[in-house]
């Protein structure tokens, strides 16, 4: 094609121009007055003309992995998962406190670890049948079923052997025969359990427990070598021992116990370890029996052990009657009725599951209890849910259908809520460039939220393994001017448990100090920045993680006078460097799984799953392990405490910025509340036809 | 023909091998995994779901289950993955199945394409009638009228098709349509008046291209001595058209349409993600960044039978246009 260059289009322009310049102004003038028409209320954001009826569509943020509630983990599935299904409690939509949901009530023991769920006479399924005791079983049993694979299993790692049977791990059952009294040629008897019986139960002062995981060998084969926790509460001391116990010995197996045993405050204690037997984790019949001996201030116990691998029916749960679920934990769970309200812990019905496998959760099969029923789902398309006629407090759900979107692109999901085709844009679903165009409309909406942002520092980096180095850098980020940039509330981190958690307020050791930062530094070795090595900071490749790196990198060249460089990866590959300590600072966020200290704190105990920066302090170990067994929740919050002060001081990461959650929610849409963890039960929810009257 | 048609289908076989092959391997030399997450999974039930995935077998175990059609380890609870219940002794690709996504886990990969596909039939489809349409009639007239304002006019709308993307014309087209005249939704697949603009913005791109082959294939038709000796015998202009220069002068357009079909049917993860269409496209990219590997293999391989069958056909249409082509 010949090519004559820009002129000719000029030409042909200016021709258009002189010849039509009347059509062309008035077209233009017409789409402007159009748009001026239709532009509503400038008060809100696009249309706001409510749906006919009691519809409520909005963007779920992404297609759900599943829609099966044990199998889900994301947040767009939770959304599905908390109007399809309903657990023993449900969340109080202002401040999630647990409500009742399928339990009416609960009993709680004294030292809180058994708990009794009285069910709903009418708690029923969507197909009608009754909801009883024993599909909590199932289903509970079923997510900690190994073959079932659950992202989220770990939750229920607290119930009563809930993780031996979820990882295959080996139980064993101490029954105590005797206690003597050593040295004297007849040894005497000073104790005896009355009957074998007695020492199973609960009570029994002889109770021992023992938690052993197989190891293997390279070849992968069990060899026989038992490691795990050992805790005895035997009768001449009050104390617990507690510690890794090792047997071993290969093959046909006796061995005894490596290592020195302390009483808390206590004498020594020599323990002898006898078993045969190799157990094997695919094969949950097979026993192995022992004994084990144990010796401290001349006196001696026996006791005989029988160990294999935990089965289903050994996990702490069990239905008394119909309407009764007993639930044993190990130890006390402050937050355990906010656990029971989260999806995955939600029952499914056996039948449906037990007749179709893993592909029961579409609209045609699926059974559920909770107050919607699914009835459409069209992949990458949309979920269509309508009010369930069983639901036991379906008089009060006043919407008569939801529909969820998966849009995944921000600018799509406010393109369709300004358009009026959608009626809740969800939280951080919104371009950052929209918020100073939007924060002053009626219907956005800010509330803190239960994560936080923050830099990962790997402490086996022969620079940052100095703690004085971590603190200047830590010391030299301006916080204020960083969340001023987010724009969306967002509020500075100057801990890291963010607030709002009951009863629970975080250390505040960091500061904005420019100074003391520029101290620090020197006193490592590098005063005003000289001799300091290039690091970088990594971070997956979007654009908001790449400004918030840019904004740290010119704060530590501003400030401490140091070069980092910037390091952007793959999401999957930063992930995986990320987990192999093979970055030097890299961008993090939590989002807490519970309103609880616990699910921010446990992350960083020595070699956790989700540690990441080779960080390992005992005292703090000990104190989340503390923070475990106690059942005060006031000495717990103190515990939490003291161990955050330690993190915030040793500063194995350093926290940014609290996040918040901000959406779009149209005017009449009613009922849908902001909270910490951005859950907005469904039921609450209704449309507002005669919104404009009170406004 | 026919012996031409069953020469280049067996071609195709080896074809379809190597690909597979390749990106099988291809993704495994990815770093990370399907189970890779923010929240790391506890390594004990990582360990449970590669069992359930049989990613804990060797590769070339993995490699030959999923191809088929020997399921190498029944009754292992790790050949689910690619064997349906596990226990039958057939598996993989060869016998039809895809196995199931790793995202999706309740669904398999050719459920997921059994989906999306008719999606992407349906706007491909119109979007290569939007094509066709807005392309060939434009292109036709300015090689009709070479030197107009017609050939100016249209070819500079060409040129301007051509260079702006459809993530660009896409999120124009709602600002105008949608969120200044509030005349078409802006997003969402629920009937006609939903498909108008991920049509047009993904019809655009292929209408210019159209338009400025026509224009281009036709010109040099025009010059071509068999045209110039029909209309030394006196042969009307419009016969001349449809009988002589149409045939010949679209036979670029043709070329092109076949690969362009292939890539309209099989959807564009652009048009999908902006307009929220449940189409096929954004499996490629999705796929691949989730590490969702059964999935990727199974829309590349899609993909790839769809552009092996369409350059047949264009090859075959050729032989009907051009009568210069034979099949031996």
């Amino acid at each position: 094609m010949s090519d004559q260059g820009p002129v000719w289009i000029e030409r042909v322009l200016m021709d258009l121009w002189r010849r039509q310049r009347g059509l062309l102004l008035s077209l233009l003038l017409w789409v402007v007055l159009v748009s001026a028409g239709c532009g509503s209320d400038s008060d809100y954001f696009g249309k706001v003309l409510p749906p006919k009826g009691q519809v409520l569509r909005f963007n779920n943020g992404a297609e759900p992995e599943y829609l099966d509630p044990q199998m889900m983990t994301g947040q767009p599935d939770g959304r599905i998962a908390w109007a399809l299904f309903e657990g023993l409690t449900s969340y109080d939509p202002k401040d999630l406190t647990p409500l009742p949901g399928m339990a009416e009530s609960w009993e709680i023991s004294e030292d809180g670890r058994v708990y009794l769920f009285h069910l709903r006479k009418n708690a029923r399924w969507s197909n009608g049948d009754p909801l009883t005791a024993h599909d909590f079983v199932y289903s509970w049993r079923r997510f900690l079923n190994p073959a079932t694979a659950a992202q989220y299993a770990y939750l229920l790692f607290g119930v009563r052997h809930g993780k031996a049977y979820c990882t295959g791990e080996w139980i064993g059952r101490f029954w105590a025969t005797e206690l003597r009294r050593r040295g004297s040629s007849k040894p005497e008897v000073i104790w005896q359990p009355a009957t074998e019986a007695s020492q199973q139960s609960d009570k029994g002062d002889s109770r021992a427990e023992i938690t052993l995981s197989p190891v293997l060998d390279a070849e992968e084969k069990p060899t026989g070598v038992l490691r795990g926790d050992l805790l005895l509460e035997v009768p001449w001391a009050k104390g617990r021992l507690q510690g890794s116990l090792e047997i071993a010995k290969t093959g046909e197996a006796t061995g005894s116990v490596t290592g020195k045993w302390v009483l808390d405050g206590g004498d020594p204690v020599s323990l002898e370890f006898n078993v045969s037997g190799v157990l094997d984790r695919n094969d949950r019949e097979k026993k192995v029996s022992g004994t084990i001996r144990a010796e401290a201030g001349g006196l001696q116990w026996t006791a005989r052990l029988e160990a294999r691998v935990a089965r289903a029916e050994d996990v702490g749960v069990s239905a008394l009657d119909d309407r009764t679920l007993r639930v044993e934990l190990d130890n006390p769970i402050q937050y355990f009725l906010s656990l029971t309200a989260f999806y995955p812990l939600s029952p499914v019905h056996p039948a449906t599951i037990e007749k179709y496998g893993e592909r029961w959760a579409t609209p045609e099969r699926m059974v559920s209890n909770g107050a919607f029923r699914l009835v459409e789902h069209s992949l990458q398309n949309r979920i269509v849910m309508v009010r369930s006629e069983t639901y036991w407090d379906g008089e009060n759900v006043k919407l008569e259908k939801v529909i969820a979107y998966p849009v995944e692109l921000y600018t799509t999901g406010c393109d369709l809520y300004k358009a009026g085709e959608i009626d809740i844009e969800p939280s951080n679903y919104i371009p950052l460039e929209f918020i100073p165009r939007i924060k002053t409309k009626k219907d956005y909406a800010i509330h803190p939220y239960l994560g936080t942002y923050f830099y990962r520092i790997n402490v086996n980096h022969p620079v940052l393994k100095d703690k004085r180095v971590r603190r200047a850098l830590a010391f030299s980020v301006d916080r204020e001017a960083m969340v001023r940039f987010l724009r969306a509330g967002q509020l500075p981190a100057w801990y890291f448990v963010p607030d709002g958690i009951p009863r629970y307020k975080s250390p505040r050791l960091l500061r904005f100090d420019v100074k003391e930062a520029k101290r620090l530094l020197a006193e490592a070795g590098y005063p005003g920045g000289k001799g300091f090595p290039k690091l970088s900071i990594l971070y997956n490749t979007t654009e908001q993680h790449k400004q918030i790196a840019v904004i740290m990198q010119r704060m530590w060249k501003k400030n401490l006078g140091i070069d980092i460089g910037l390091k952007n990866q793959e999401w999957k590959v930063y992930l995986k460097s990320q987990r192999s300590l093979d970055y030097e600072i890299s961008r993090s966020g939590w989002i807490g799984d519970y309103a609880d200290p616990n699910t921010f704190l446990d992350m960083f105990l020595t070699g956790g799953g989700n540690n990441n920066t080779g960080w390992s302090n005992r005292r703090y170990d000990e104190l989340i392990a503390m923070a475990a067994r106690e059942s005060d929740p006031q000495r717990r919050m103190q515990i939490f405490y003291e161990a955050e002060e330690i993190l915030m001081d040793e500063l194995p990461i350093i926290p940014l910025y609290i996040y918040t959650t901000f959406y779009l929610k149209k005017p009449y849409v009613r009922g849908y509340t902001s909270n910490i963890q951005d859950v907005h039960p469904l039921k609450y929810v209704w449309i507002d036809h005669d919104w404009r009257a009170k406004e | 023909m026919v012996r031409f048609m069953i020469r280049r289908l067996l071609a195709a076989i080896p074809v379809l091998w190597i690909i597979v092959t390749a990106t099988f391997f291809l993704m495994r030399l990815a770093p990370g995994g399907p189970f890779d997450k923010e929240r790391r999974v506890s390594p004990e039930v990582e360990a449970n779901l590669r069992t359930k995935y049989c990613l804990d077998c060797p590769l070339w175990q993995q490699y030959l289950t999923y191809l088929g059609p020997l399921n190498l380890n029944p009754g292992q609870g790790g050949v689910k993955a690619f064997g349906g219940d596990g226990s039958r002794p057939w598996s993989g690709i060869l016998t039809g199945d895809f196995g199931p996504s790793f995202k999706y886990a309740n669904r398999s990969v050719g459920s997921i394409i059994a989906e999306g596909f008719p999606v992407s039939i349906h706007l491909g489809g119109m979007a290569l009638l939007f094509a066709i349409i807005m392309g060939m009639v434009p292109g036709l007239v300015a090689a009709l009228r070479q030197n107009t304002a017609w050939d100016y006019g249209s070819m500079s709308a060409a040129m301007l098709g051509v260079s702006i993307p459809n993530f660009v014309l896409g999120p124009l087209l709602v600002l105008v349509f949608s969120l200044t005249l509030y005349w078409l939704p802006p997003a969402r697949w629920d009937g006609p008046r939903y498909w108008i603009l991920p049509t047009i913005t993904l019809g655009a791109i292929y209408a210019a291209y159209i338009a400025r082959l026509t224009r281009g294939g036709m010109l040099e038709v025009v010059r071509q001595d068999f045209v110039r000796t029909a209309r030394a015998k006196g042969l009307p202009e419009s016969l001349i058209l449809w009988r002589h220069t149409l045939r010949g002068g679209l036979l670029p357009v043709i070329s092109f349409l076949g690969p362009a079909t292939a890539r309209l049917l099989t959807g564009s993860i652009v048009v999908e993600k902006i307009f929220l269409v449940p189409g096929l496209g954004r499996y490629f990219i999705d796929g691949a960044i989730n590490r969702d590997y059964t999935l990727v293999l199974g829309v590349v391989l899609f993909y790839s039978s769809m552009l092996i069958m369409l350059n047949l056909v264009v090859d075959i249409l050729y032989g009907f246009l051009d009568p210069r082509v034979t099949y031996d």
